[in-house]
C-alpha cells in the first residue's frame, strides 16, 4: 500500500502530471504537425509542375537572322515532310530534299538550336537546346518548360506506347501522354539517372542511356544501372536500337549487345560512335571519326561519299559514308545517316544498302559556323564574322553570301577584328596572336616573337600612336603597341593592373586598357591611372569591353554590367545594367547608341542622350550576343548561333 | 544527341571572376611556385579524385625517409614517402615534386601492393631517332614527365592510383646533382618549405646524411633551426649524420653546407670498371646490352693558391669594374623578369665606391646608364635601380648589337686586377640580326679581340635558357656561366656569382693523364676554374694499370701544377656514380657541338642511347609517363579556354568530352604537333574540379580514353594586409605582413617613390612578409601602400592599407 501523501503535496504533484501530459501531448502534437509539414514539403517536392505556353512570333520587322549551315542531328518525317533538328533551326524538306522552310525565333521558337525530334499523338514533337520541348502540329509551336524539377535541356526522344518519353540533361525522363508529364520510371531509375542520351524501349523493358553514368535498365519497377565494371565500353552511352530480342548500346568506345539474361557482349569496336540502327538484317554505326559503316570485327574499308555540291542533281549511292556522322536511325524503314556532309538516306532494304544524299547542309546565308566571336565591316562594306574556332567569313552585307572563308591555325580562334579607317586593312585578333590583311589577304603576322606581349590576342585597336598608324593589342600578358617596326609592351610590372588585358580603346593620345583587374589609363607607354573597385566606382574588376564616344569611356565589365568614364575622371554606375555579364569587345557605338552585348541578356541599347536603356532579345536568335558592327544601314549582332541583321531604321 | 553547350563567351567565367585550372596531368606539371616564389617541395601527394589540395585528413604523409649521400661533390638523394589513405573510399591522387634546377631525376618508383613500378626513359617526339611507340605503349604505369615548357620547367607529376580504402602507398624518388665549391665549401639543400600546397604535415621524417670527399672535410653546418642534426661520425674525409622527428610541419629547407679544408691546391682522382653489371634499361632493350669493358675516371681538383680557411671570400675589398648589361626584350616578361630584377640588384646592391660600374639596358635597341662608368656610390647604385625600374619591355633581343655597344662602354672602365668583367643577365633567345651560335660567338670573340678585352659572364635565367649559347660566350671569354630556371632560388647562386666577379680567374685549366689510354676526357679544353672552387674532369680508359695525372693551370699567383697517380683498376665498381657523370658530360659536350654546328644524326643517337642507359632527360629524351597525352595549359587564363593535347604520333584523332554535355573534336596543328580545341563551360558550372575525357584513336583504329582533370576557379586570394609599424621615418624599413589564400602565386607590395617588393611566406610568421623601405626624401603624410596578389588560376586582387610617414 503506497503511502498516502500530504494534501497540498497531492495537488502540487496532480498539476506536476497534469502538465507533464500535456506536454507530451503537445509535443506530439507538433510533431506530428511538423512531420505532416515535412510530407508535405516532400510531396510538392516530387510534384512536376510544367508550364506550356503557345510560341508567338515576334515582331521581326527589318530583322534577318543569318544562321550557319549546320549538320542535321536528327531527322523524322512527319505529316508527308521530312524535318531536320539543326542548331539553325528545324528545317521541312520535302520527300525529294527540297528545302521548303527554316523554323527559328523568328518564327516564336524560343532558340534555334533544336536537338531531337519525334512524331507522336499526330504531333512532332521537338528537343530544344535550353528552352523545354516544343510541340508542332503544323502550324504553330507550343512550348512546355519543366518548371520542377528544372529541367531545360531535352536530349532525347522517344514514342512509346501511349506516351512520349522526354530525356533531359538536368533532371532524367519525364513521360508525356499528350495531356500530362509524369515521372514514374524515374522515381525506379534514381537519381544518378541524368544527362540523358537515349532512350529504348522494348518488350517491356525501358534503356535509358547517359552522357556518362551508363545504361540504366527498367524492368519491372526496378532500376538497374550497367557501367563499365558491367561490361559497358563506356559510360557515355551514345545510341539505342534493338536487334532480334537483345539491345544494342552504341558508346563512344564501341558498341555491346545487352542480352535479356543481361550480358553485355562486344559487337563493334568503331570508336567515338554516335548511334546505332538495325535495318535488313544489317547493323550500322555511325561514327565521329570515321562516318557510317556495317558492324564488323574490324574497321570495314571506306568508300568515299560522292562530292554533291550545292545544286547538283548527281547522286551517286555508296555503300558507306566516310565523313563524320552525328546519328544513325531507321524511320519508316528508310534509313538515315546524319553525317557532316549531309542527310543521307537509304531507301530500299532490300539488296545492296546504298546511302543517296538527300540534303546538305543548308544555311541561311554563308556562316561557316555558329559562335561569332567578333564582327567589323571592311572597307569595301563586307562584313567579317570571326568565328570561335571557324576561321573568318567574309559575308555579303545584303546577300549574307559567303565570299570567303579565311582559315588557318593562325586565324581560326577568333577573339577581335579591328578594322584601320582610311583603308582596306583588318586586323585580326586570334589566340596565336595578330594577323594584318590588307585587301582581304593576309599579309603579315605578329606574334611574340614579333614583340607581341602575349601568345594570344584579345583586343586590338587601330590608328594610334603619334603617327596613328599604330595598333595598340591587348594580350594575355600584357599590351603591346607597335607601329610595325618597333613593338613596345606594358605589363602588371608597370603597373597594369593585372596581366590579363581584354579590351584597349582610344581617346585622343590616351590608351584605356580593360584587364581582369580593372582599367588602366596609359598615355606616352606609362600606366597613368588605374581604376578598380577599390579605389573607384568601378563595379567590377573585370574590364572586357571599352568604347569611346565624345570623350567618354563606356566599360563594359564581367558582373557588373555598364559603367562611364567621364571627362571629368569620375567613373558612373549604370544600374540599370547592374551583375550583368559583358561579353568580351562587345560593345559598339553605331551613331549616337551604344549597343552592348552580354552573356545571356541579348543586347543592351543605351540612347547616350536620353540615357535610356532597352533590351534586344528574343529576335536576336540567342541571348548571348558576343560582337556588334554597323553599316550605314545594318546593325550586325553575332551571338553564339549566327548573326542578327537588323536595319537602322527598324531599331530606331 | 547533345548539341553544345550555351557558352559564355570567350571567357570560361560564371558571373564572378572565375578561369578554368587545367591541373593534374600525367606527364606534364605546373609546379608553380606559390608566394615564395623560389620555393618547390620535394614531393606532395594531392587526392585528386576529391579534392584539388593536399589534405591530411584525406591523405596523410605517414612517413618520409630522405637519404642523402654525397661522394666527391655528386649528391644522391633518394626520397621514400609513404601515404596513408584516411577514408573509406579508395582515391586517385598526383604527386608532384620539384627538383632543383642542377639536379636530373635518376629513379622513379610507385609501388603497388609488392610490385615496384619503376620509370623508364623514352625518346622525345621532336628526335629524329626512332621513337619507340611500341615501348610507350607498353610503359608501366607510375612514370612522369619533366616537361621543358616555359610554365613548368622544375616540376613533375605523376597519377598514383589506386590508393586503397585505409591503405598506403608507397613513392620514391631519386635524384642527383652536383655540388659546386665556392670558397671552400658546398651547400645543398632539399626542398621541405611549403609551395602553392602549403605546409605539409608528415608523421614520421628520417633524414640520413653522408658526405666522402677525397679532400679533408670540416664543419657541418645546418641551415635554420628546425631540423637539429645528430652527428653519428666524423672522420677526415667523410661524415655521417642524421635527423629524425614525428609530426612535423616543416617551413623551412632542409639545407646544410659542409666546408673542404684543404690547406693548398690539391688533385684528387677516382675511378670505376665493372664490365659485367647490365642495368635494367638494358634489360628491356637489348641494343643497349653490350659490355661496357672500358673504365671510367674522376679527376678533382680544388684551388686554394692562398692557404686560406673555408668560408673566407677571396675577393676582400678590391675594386671592381664591371659593365652590368639587363636583357629588357619581350622574352624577358613574367616570372623572368622578377628574376632579373632580383639578380640585377643583388649585383648591383654588392657594389662599393671603390667599385667603377656602368649599366646596360638592351632589347632591339640599348640604353646606358651614363656615357662613362661611374663609382659604385649608393647614389649611383639608386640611379641604376631607377633605370632598370623605368625601363619597359620591348621588342626582340639584339646580341650582336648589344655586345658591340656593350664592350665599347667596357672599354671606359678602368684596368684593376680582377680585369675588366661584363655581366649579362639574360634568357639567352636571341631574335634580331643573328641568331645562330656560332656567329654570335664569333662576333663577340672577334669584337673583345680587338681590345681592350673583358671578361663576360654570364647569368641565365629562364627554363627556355639557351644554355649552349651562354656557356659557350662565357667561355670565349673565360668567364663564369650560371643558369637558373626562373622558379628557383636564387640566393646562394647569386652569391656564389657575386663573390667570383672580379676574382682573377685560374686560367686554361687543363689535365693531362699519362697511362690507361684515355679518351673522351670532358672537359675537352682549357677551362677556367677560381680560388676555392673545384674542377671536375671525367674521361675514360682502355688500358687498367698505373697511371699519372696531371694538370696545369695558370693563375694570378703564376703556374699551378697538381699530380696524382692512380692505379686504374681491373674491376672496381665502388663508385658507381663516375659513369653516370661522364655520361652526362659526354651529352652536354655533344649538345655543345649541336648548338655550335647543327644537329647530326649520330649525336642525336648517341644522346639518346646515353640518356636512356644513365636515366636523364636531355632535349631528346624524356623520362616519359605511361600516358600517351599530355594536356596542356595546365592553367587556362580567363577569356583563354583553349585545350591542347600532345599525344604520341600514332593518334590519329582526340575527341574531348567535357562534363556539361560538350562533345568536341581537336584540330591538329601541323607546325606545333599538338591538338587542340576551344571550349566554353556552361555559365552554371560552380567552382571545382571537374574531368575531360579525351579519346583517341590510333592508326590502327584502336581507341583509348584517358581522364584529364581541371578546375574551375573564380575566386581570388583574399588579403589579409598589415603593416609594422603603422607609422614610420622616411629612409627605414617597414614589414608587410599578408596572410592569404594557399593558391596565391605571387604577392607584392609598392608604395609610391619605393621599390615594389615581393612578399614571401616566412615559416616563422606564418605569413607571408616582405620588407618595404621608404625612400629617404618622402615627405611626411598619410601614403596607400597597394598589394597585389594573383593565384594560379590568374584570379587577381588588391588591397590598401594606409602608413602614416613621419619626418625624420
Amino acid at each position: 500500500m503506497l503511502p498516502r501523501l500530504p494534501g497540498d503535496r497531492r495537488s502540487l504533484v496532480a498539476i506536476a502530471l497534469t502538465a507533464v501530459c500535456l506536454g507530451a501531448l503537445s509535443a506530439t502534437w507538433l510533431s506530428f504537425r511538423s512531420i505532416d509539414a515535412e510530407r508535405l514539403r516532400l510531396a510538392d517536392l516530387d510534384r512536376i509542375i510544367v508550364e506550356s505556353d503557345r510560341c508567338v512570333p515576334p515582331n521581326a520587322t527589318g530583322v534577318t537572322l543569318w544562321l550557319p549551315a549546320t549538320p542535321a542531328v536528327d531527322v523524322e518525317p512527319y505529316a508527308g515532310r521530312v524535318y531536320a533538328a539543326t542548331s539553325g533551326g528545324l528545317l521541312e524538306y520535302d520527300e525529294q530534299g527540297a528545302l521548303l522552310r527554316r523554323y527559328s525565333s523568328l518564327d516564336g521558337l524560343p532558340e534555334n538550336a533544336v536537338t531531337c525530334l519525334e512524331r507522336f499523338g499526330g504531333k512532332l514533337y521537338v528537343g530544344t537546346s535550353k528552352s523545354g520541348l516544343l510541340e508542332f502540329d503544323g502550324e504553330g509551336f507550343t512550348r512546355y518548360r519543366f518548371v520542377q524539377p528544372s529541367a531545360a535541356s531535352v536530349s532525347a526522344l522517344r514514342a512509346g506506347d501511349g506516351r512520349l518519353f522526354v530525356g533531359t540533361f538536368d533532371a532524367g525522363v519525364f513521360e508525356f501522354d499528350g495531356e500530362t508529364f509524369t515521372r514514374q520510371f524515374q522515381r525506379d531509375l534514381g537519381d544518378t539517372c541524368r544527362q540523358v542520351t537515349a532512350i529504348a524501349e522494348h518488350d517491356s523493358r525501358m534503356y535509358v542511356g547517359t552522357f556518362d553514368s551508363g545504361l540504366f535498365v527498367w524492368r519491372e519497377g526496378r532500376g538497374v544501372n550497367l557501367r563499365t565494371g558491367d561490361g559497358l565500353p563506356s559510360n557515355r552511352v551514345t545510341g539505342l536500337t534493338v536487334r532480334d530480342a537483345a539491345t544494342l548500346v552504341a558508346t563512344d568506345l564501341g558498341v555491346v549487345e545487352l542480352s535479356e539474361s543481361g550480358t553485355l557482349v562486344p559487337v563493334d569496336r568503331t570508336p567515338n560512335a554516335t548511334g546505332v540502327a538495325v535495318r535488313g538484317g544489317e547493323t550500322w554505326v555511325s561514327s565521329l571519326t570515321s562516318g557510317v559503316s556495317t558492324v564488323s570485327e574490324q574497321p570495314t574499308a571506306m568508300v568515299p561519299v560522292a562530292d554533291r555540291s550545292r545544286g547538283e542533281t548527281n547522286r551517286t549511292a555508296t555503300r558507306s559514308v566516310e565523313s563524320p556522322a552525328l546519328g544513325i536511325k531507321v524511320e519508316d524503314g528508310i534509313l538515315w545517316a546524319l553525317s557532316e556532309r549531309g542527310l543521307l538516306a537509304s531507301i530500299s532494304s532490300e539488296g545492296p544498302q546504298r546511302f543517296e544524299t538527300f540534303a546538305t547542309p543548308d544555311g541561311v546565308s554563308g556562316l561557316s559556323a555558329g559562335h561569332v566571336a567578333a564582327l567589323t565591316i571592311d572597307g569595301r562594306g563586307r562584313v567579317w564574322a570571326g568565328m570561335f574556332d571557324g576561321g573568318i567569313d567574309v559575308l555579303d552585307a545584303e546577300s549574307g553570301e559567303r565570299h570567303e572563308n579565311l582559315t588557318d591555325a593562325g586565324v581560326r580562334e577568333v577573339n577581335a577584328l579591328a578594322r584601320e579607317t582610311g583603308s582596306d586593312r583588318v586586323w585580326v585578333a586570334s589566340s596565336k596572336g595578330i594577323v594584318q590583311f590588307d585587301d582581304g589577304r593576309m599579309s603579315r603576322r605578329f606574334g611574340p616573337d614579333d614583340g607581341l606581349a602575349g601568345s594570344s590576342a584579345t583586343a586590338i585597336v587601330a590608328n594610334v600612336g603619334p603617327t596613328g598608324a599604330g595598333i595598340a593589342v591587348a594580350t594575355n600578358a600584357g599590351l603591346t603597341v607597335t607601329d610595325g617596326r618597333v613593338a613596345r609592351t606594358l605589363t602588371a610590372f608597370h603597373g597594369l593592373p593585372n596581366n590579363h588585358a581584354y579590351a584597349v580603346a582610344a581617346i585622343g593620345t590616351r590608351l584605356f586598357v580593360g584587364t581582369l583587374g580593372g582599367l588602366a589609363e596609359v598615355e606616352a607607354m606609362k600606366v597613368g591611372r588605374t581604376f578598380s573597385v577599390s579605389n573607384s566606382r568601378l563595379p567590377h574588376n573585370w574590364v572586357n569591353a571599352v568604347a569611346s564616344f565624345e570623350g567618354r569611356l563606356f566599360i563594359g565589365t564581367y558582373g557588373g554590367g555598364v559603367a562611364s568614364l567621364m571627362p571629368s575622371g569620375e567613373i558612373v554606375v549604370h544600374d540599370e545594367t547592374e551583375k550583368t555579364d559583358v561579353n568580351p569587345g562587345a560593345m559598339a557605338i553605331v551613331g549616337r547608341t551604344l549597343y552592348v552585348g552580354t552573356l545571356s541578356s541579348g543586347a543592351l541599347v543605351l540612347d547616350i542622350d536620353s540615357g535610356r536603356w532597352t533590351r534586344l532579345g528574343a529576335i536576336l536568335g540567342s541571348a548571348n550576343v558576343t560582337a556588334i558592327a554597323a553599316t550605314d544601314r545594318y546593325v550586325f549582332f553575332g551571338t553564339d548561333s549566327g548573326i542578327a541583321r537588323i536595319e537602322r531604321s527598324a531599331l530606331s | 544527341m547533345i548539341s553544345n553547350g550555351p557558352g559564355i563567351g570567350l571567357n570560361v567565367m560564371k558571373a564572378d571572376l572565375r578561369t578554368v585550372l587545367v591541373f593534374g596531368f600525367l606527364t606534364l606539371a605546373a609546379v608553380i611556385l606559390g608566394v615564395a616564389p623560389a620555393a618547390a617541395q620535394s614531393g606532395v601527394l594531392i587526392p585528386t579524385s576529391v579534392k584539388d589540395q593536399p589534405d591530411s585528413s584525406i591523405l596523410a604523409l605517414t612517413e618520409m625517409t630522405v637519404s642523402v649521400s654525397i661522394d666527391r661533390q655528386l649528391a644522391r638523394t633518394r626520397v621514400t614517402h609513404i601515404y596513408a589513405n584516411r577514408t573509406s573510399n579508395p582515391i586517385e591522387g598526383t604527386y608532384v615534386f620539384a627538383v632543383p634546377t642542377t639536379a636530373s631525376i635518376a629513379d622513379f618508383a610507385v609501388w603497388d601492393g609488392d610490385t615496384r613500378i619503376p620509370g623508364v626513359i623514352l625518346e622525345r617526339r621532336t628526335a629524329r631517332a626512332i621513337y619507340e611507340e611500341i615501348a610507350a605503349r607498353a610503359i608501366d604505369p607510375g612514370l612522369l614527365e619533366q616537361e621543358g615548357d616555359e610554365d613548368a620547367p622544375t616540376a613533375f607529376t605523376v597519377r598514383v592510383a589506386p590508393i586503397p580504402a585505409f591503405g598506403t602507398k608507397r613513392i620514391e624518388m631519386e635524384y642527383t646533382e652536383l655540388l659546386s665549391v665556392d670558397d671552400l665549401q658546398s651547400y645543398y639543400s632539399l626542398p621541405l618549405k611549403p609551395s602553392q600546397y602549403g605546409i605539409q604535415a608528415i608523421g614520421h621524417l628520417r633524414i640520413d646524411i653522408s658526405i666522402a670527399s677525397g679532400f679533408p672535410l670540416s664543419g657541418l653546418d645546418v641551415k635554420g633551426n628546425q631540423f637539429p642534426v645528430a652527428i653519428d661520425r666524423e672522420e677526415p674525409t667523410t661524415i655521417a649524420a642524421h635527423y629524425e622527428g614525428t609530426n612535423l610541419q616543416p617551413a623551412q629547407d632542409f639545407a646544410f653546407s659542409y666546408s673542404i679544408a684543404v690547406p693548398e691546391s690539391r688533385l684528387d682522382v677516382i675511378a670505376y670498371r665493372s664490365p659485367e653489371r647490365i642495368s635494367a634499361a638494358e634489360l628491356r632493350d637489348p641494343s643497349l646490352a653490350e659490355r661496357q669493358s672500358d673504365g671510367y675516371f674522376q679527376a678533382t681538383a680544388l684551388f686554394n693558391g692562398s692557404g686560406r680557411a673555408p668560408g673566407v671570400t677571396a675577393a676582400g675589398a678590391r675594386p671592381r669594374s664591371i659593365l652590368f648589361m639587363l636583357d629588357t626584350s619581350l622574352s624577358m616578361s613574367g616570372e623572368k623578369l622578377d628574376r632579373a630584377y632580383e639578380a640585377i640588384q643583388a649585383f648591383i646592391g654588392s657594389l662599393t665606391p671603390v667599385d667603377r660600374f656602368n649599366l646596360l639596358l638592351f632589347n632591339d635597341d640599348v640604353a646606358l646608364l651614363g656615357n662613362e662608368p661611374v663609382p659604385g656610390t649608393p647614389e649611383n647604385v639608386e640611379r641604376a635601380m631607377a633605370l632598370v625600374r623605368a625601363s619597359y619591355l620591348s621588342g626582340g633581343t639584339d646580341f650582336r648589337g648589344a655586345f658591340d655597344s656593350a664592350l665599347k662602354a667596357a672599354a671606359d672602365l678602368p684596368d684593376v686586377d680582377g680585369g675588366r668583367a661584363v655581366v649579362l643577365i639574360t634568357d639567352g633567345n636571341p631574335t634580331l640580326s643573328t641568331v645562330q651560335t656560332r656567329q654570335i660567338v664569333d662576333a663577340f670573340r672577334a669584337a673583345n679581340d680587338r681590345g681592350p678585352k673583358a671578361r663576360l659572364s654570364v647569368f641565365g635565367i629562364g627554363a627556355d635558357t639557351r644554355v649552349g649559347l651562354l656557356a659557350e660566350l662565357a667561355r670565349s671569354s673565360r668567364g663564369l656561366f650560371v643558369w637558373s630556371r626562373e622558379t628557383d632560388s636564387l640566393e646562394f647562386r647569386l652569391r656564389a656569382f657575386i663573390n667570383k666577379i672580379g676574382m682573377t680567374p685560374i686560367d686554361d685549366v687543363r689535365l693531362a693523364v699519362d697511362g690507361g689510354d684515355t679518351y673522351q676526357v670532358y672537359p675537352d679544353s682549357g677551362t677556367t676554374g677560381y680560388e676555392g672552387s673545384a674542377v671536375q674532369f671525367l674521361g675514360r680508359y682502355r688500358k687498367p694499370g698505373q697511371a699519372a695525372f696531371r694538370l696545369t693551370a695558370s693563375s694570378e699567383r703564376g703556374n699551378i701544377n697538381l699530380s696524382a697517380g692512380l692505379l686504374l683498376p681491373d674491376r672496381d665498381d665502388a663508385h658507381g656514380e663516375i659513369p653516370r657523370l661522364w655520361a652526362r658530360a659526354r651529352v652536354d659536350a655533344l649538345l655543345a657541338d649541336i648548338e655550335l654546328n647543327g644537329e647530326n644524326e649520330a649525336s642525336i643517337a648517341e644522346i639518346i642511347a646515353l640518356s636512356k642507359r644513365y636515366k636523364f632527360v636531355t632535349p631528346y629524351t624524356s623520362f616519359l609517363a605511361a600516358p600517351r597525352s599530355l594536356l596542356r595549359p595546365r592553367t587556362i587564363r580567363p577569356g583563354d579556354p583553349v585545350l591542347r593535347v600532345a599525344t604520341d604520333p600514332s593518334v590519329t584523332s582526340v575527341v574531348a568530352v567535357f562534363p556539361f554535355g560538350l562533345v568536341k573534336r581537336l584540330a591538329y596543328l601541323e607546325d606545333e604537333g599538338v591538338w587542340e580545341t576551344r571550349f566554353l563551360a556552361p555559365t552554371d558550372m560552380r567552382d571545382g574540379q571537374y574531368a575531360c575525357r579525351l579519346v583517341m584513336t590510333d592508326a590502327s583504329g584502336r581507341s583509348f580514353e584517358e581522364l584529364k582533370r581541371f578546375r574551375i576557379d573564380s575566386r581570388p586570394p583574399q588579403l589579409d594586409v598589415s603593416i609594422e609599424p603603422g607609422s614610420a621615418r622616411a629612409g627605414s624599413d617597414v614589414r608587410i605582413v599578408v596572410r592569404t589564400d594557399a593558391d596565391a602565386r605571387w604577392i607584392s607590395a609598392r608604395l609610391f617613390g619605393a621599390s615594389p617588393v615581393k612578399v614571401v611566406w616566412d615559416g616563422a610568421a606564418k605569413a607571408n612578409v616582405g620588407r618595404l623601405r621608404l625612400p629617404a626624401e618622402l615627405p611626411p603624410g598619410v601614403y596607400t601602400v597597394q598589394v597585389t596578389a594573383e593565384d594560379f588560376a590568374r584570379n587577381g586582387a588588391v588591397a590598401e592599407i594606409r602608413l602614416e610617414v613621419l619626418a625624420q
